[in-house]
């Protein structure tokens, strides 16, 4: 027989638990959501379709740099995906800035892979030494995107009979982001991600909680506050 | 039924601002979505759409916006009289939507937005909040 205490705490763990998957949840929708820089000169390394001869590699794309990095990436057997080709273009302009040739980033770029925020490989140290931090193994970091890459959620922690988790963006521009300034207007990212996660977070929470009261054979009223 | 998207309501916000003698004599600058031109004289209003999920059940749909409406003025004072009046006009507002039902107008959050340095080298002060309005309309 478990008690009223056990089965009040199990309950709340698993509450708890559940808000951990729901604010990682709200963590990936932020993710899609914030906006990317174009660390690339040109707006980006241009993905297109490539006609047959082109993907033999019988006609160049172009002469300037980013079309030679397109059809470097692309030579052979090229990626099926569109987005397998646009990262896979991105690195190999990392790669190429990595390796001297300065002609393919902008200094925004310049500065993230100096930094190590924009390095192409997840673990290897960027040209002053330094090592990526763990957000670069995030993928679409190959494109630009430490607002992106630094969106993450907390363990959900009790206190009492509180659960709390928080998703964080802690680049520290997130906030012109998503309020806007005089000279930029705003690109909400983190609360969007919210409203548009509730009802999923609030139906996890639910199931856990009801499966948590069914195995202590428990037969109670649960009043849940879900605050996003 | 043919149902309207979130467009009404930014509409019927901007309505309900228009309707405040107080408000608009206070702003030089008018209302802007998004952000303002370069040139605009201070203060000027800005609002922006940050969230509009549908919620759909058998009967109707609600629309539960979230929208920011910021003040900019040169000085901090300015600043927080206009957004008290903002707020006076649209908390607990009645919003004429376009064929829906206003539920609710309501100030949720203040924003955590400071003082900035404009494209002129002038101090700018920028206080806002953010306003949760509900609508529903029939399927």
């Amino acid at each position: 027989m478990i008690s009223f205490e056990e089965l009040g705490q199990a309950i709340l763990e698993a509450a708890s638990e559940a808000l951990g998957e729901g604010a990682n949840i709200v963590a990936a929708r932020a993710r899609s959501l914030a906006p990317v820089r174009h660390i690339f000169r040109g707006g980006g390394p241009s993905i297109r379709p490539q006609s047959a001869p082109q993907s033999r590699g019988v006609s160049p794309l172009g002469s300037d740099s980013l079309n030679r990095t397109v059809q470097a990436v692309s030579a052979g057997r090229p990626p099926v995906n569109w987005r397998g080709r646009r990262l896979a273009a991105a690195t190999a302009a990392l790669e190429s800035y990595v390796e001297g040739d300065r002609s393919t980033l902008t200094r925004r770029g310049a500065y993230e892979v100096r930094q190590a925020l924009a390095h192409p490989k997840p673990g290897s140290r960027s040209p002053t030494g330094r090592l990526s931090p763990s957000f670069a193994t995030f993928q679409h970091l190959n494109v630009g995107g430490r607002l992106r890459g630094e969106i993450r959620a907390t363990p959900a922690t009790l206190a009492g009979s509180r659960a709390e988790a928080w998703v964080i963006s802690p680049t520290r521009y997130a906030k012109y982001q998503e309020f806007g300034t005089r000279h930029n207007a705003a690109h909400p990212f983190l609360r969007p991600a919210a409203a548009e996660s509730r009802d999923e977070v609030v139906s996890r929470i639910a199931a856990a909680v009801t499966e948590a009261a069914r195995a202590g054979s428990g037969k109670t009223e649960i009043e849940i506050m879900v605050r996003l | 039924m043919t149902t309207t998207s979130v467009a009404p309501v930014k509409r019927a916000v901007v309505q309900a601002l228009r309707a405040s003698p107080s408000l608009v004599s206070a702003i030089r600058g008018g209302i802007h979505e998004g952000i303002a031109p370069r040139k605009v004289r201070y203060p000027f209003i800005t609002y922006q759409l940050v969230a509009a999920p549908y919620a759909y059940d058998w009967t109707g749909m609600m629309i539960q916006a979230l929208i920011d409406v910021s003040v900019y003025a040169e000085n901090p004072v300015d600043a927080n009289n206009i957004d008290a009046l903002v707020a006076g006009a649209l908390n607990e507002a009645g919003l004429n939507v376009d064929g829906q039902t206003s539920l609710l107008c309501r100030r949720v959050a203040d924003l955590p937005t400071g003082p900035d340095i404009d494209s002129e080298g002038k101090r700018i002060y920028q206080v806002g909040g953010s306003y949760s309005v509900w609508t529903d309309q029939a399927l």
